[in-house]
């Protein structure tokens, strides 16, 4: 009992400890890479997924440009990662957040935090696919 | 471990190298296991309509949000389904896709689902009724031709009703900017709950971040006890934001079905929808779910 304890209270403290001890994303854009994927399946591997970055110093999924090419000038996007440990796609915590069309700087939409060195992920969009969305990981 | 008693100072030097070598170890080596250890349960689907369809389309709480996500679902399904039967009549296989999901909305949160099953899983979205597939794959020209089609059918269904959905959701983005509001103040408990529950998070978006990083890092094996440590502690820090969100979304409501430049479109939503989708159900052979915790 006491031996589980402190196992969880060692991880909290690792927990903690690496969240405040791991960088803010605040990278220099070109420390960061861009990719432009289409939301959705649209395209199937053609453009709509992309691996994660392992030489760049950002560690999250940004959503940096948004264009809804439907009529509507917002949309609601999500990531999606795929998880090799147990071979699904699985959707980030945050879920579909709401954005409008337009350009933003690294840390204001983070679709996906942490993610792994070539992780494969992919993008939603709530009003339909085929939105052109840039994402700098 | 150690058999000779060791001074105060060397205990401590000994303590800070334990956990400096823990902290560098990667997390899944240490699982965290919450008061209520995982016995995580799938979440399941349900077939219930509200007795109110607006509720489906212009959801006002995490709950009404489930059928939000199944009948987008449905949508996506009747695609699929429409471009796979083009398929095989043009004798090729679509490719494989990335599978379809339901997603929750960052700013409508489902607490009861998330507590249960945490933040990245859903119910499973049912496998659309299989057909042997023909073994070649289309060209880009076809595929494309085949995709349309399904596009089209998703987006009649979707036309129904993604103009008023628009503009519900234009109207409940606004209560989430207004910062002088009881939502900001109860916004303001998270960090101090967090902390309760023994997670470092300044706001929600930190905790989405420090779920995600757990979430990678842990082990198959481990996923479903984490997934459930942090969807339980996130929900019990959001009811009380929740607590004054949901009735104010609720009141938005009541006044933006009642308003005049609405009325055209509620009606067809109460009158024309669930008709509608009960005939795409049939010809199309998709079934519309919704998540279930």
């Amino acid at each position: 009992m006491r031996k589980a304890i402190a196992a969880s209270a060692l991880a909290l403290a690792c927990a903690a400890g690496s969240l405040v001890l791991a960088p803010t994303a605040s990278a220099a854009p070109d420390a960061c890479r861009n990719v432009v994927l289409i939301t959705g399946d649209w395209e199937d591997d053609n453009g709509s997924q992309a691996l994660k970055s392992a030489t760049s110093t950002c560690s999250d999924l940004n959503l940096t440009e948004a264009q809804n090419l439907t009529a509507t000038t917002y949309d609601w996007y999500a990531g999606r990662l795929y998880y090799t440990s147990t071979s699904t796609w699985k959707t980030c915590s945050a879920g579909y957040l709401r954005i409008n069309n337009g350009t933003y700087a690294t840390d204001t939409y983070v679709l996906c935090s942490s993610v792994k060195d070539n992780a494969r992920f992919s993008v939603d969009s709530w009003f339909g696919g085929g939105d052109r969305v840039v994402i700098t990981h | 471990m150690f058999r000779s008693p060791r001074p105060p100072l060397t205990a401590i030097v000994l303590a800070a190298l334990t956990l400096a070598t823990a902290c560098t170890a990667a997390p899944a080596e240490r699982p965290v296991y919450g008061p209520r250890a995982a016995t995580v349960t799938p979440a399941r689907l349900s077939e219930t309509l509200p007795a109110d369809p607006v509720r489906m389309v212009l959801p006002a709480t995490g709950a009404e949000s489930r059928w939000t996500q199944g009948l987008d679902v449905f949508t996506q399904q009747v695609r699929q389904a429409v471009a796979a039967s083009c398929a095989r009549e043009h004798g090729f296989a679509l490719p494989g896709r990335i599978p379809v999901a339901f997603i929750r909305f960052s700013d409508v949160p489902d607490l009861d689902f998330i507590a249960r099953h945490g933040f990245s899983e859903s119910a499973t979205v049912p496998a659309p009724p299989s057909s042997p597939a023909p073994d070649r794959t289309g060209t880009a020209a076809e595929t494309r031709t085949c995709l349309a089609r399904g596009t089209a059918k998703a987006q009649a269904l979707r036309d129904r009703y993604a103009e008023v959905q628009g503009q519900w959701f234009g109207t409940i983005a606004s209560l989430s900017q207004d910062d002088a509001t009881a939502t900001a103040r109860a916004l303001r408990t998270l960090p101090d709950c967090f902390a309760r529950h023994g997670i470092e998070a300044a706001d929600e978006q930190a905790y989405f971040a420090l779920a995600d990083r757990l979430m990678q890092s842990a082990d198959a094996s481990e996923l479903p006890a984490q997934e459930s440590r942090l969807g339980q502690a996130y929900a019990a820090c959001m009811r009380p934001v929740e607590a004054v969100r949901e009735p104010a979304r609720t009141e938005l409501r009541t006044r933006f079905l009642a308003a005049p430049e609405h009325a055209a479109a509620v009606r067809a939503l109460r009158t024309t929808l669930v008709p509608a989708l009960r005939a795409a159900e049939q010809l199309y052979g998709v079934r519309l779910v919704f998540p279930e915790p």
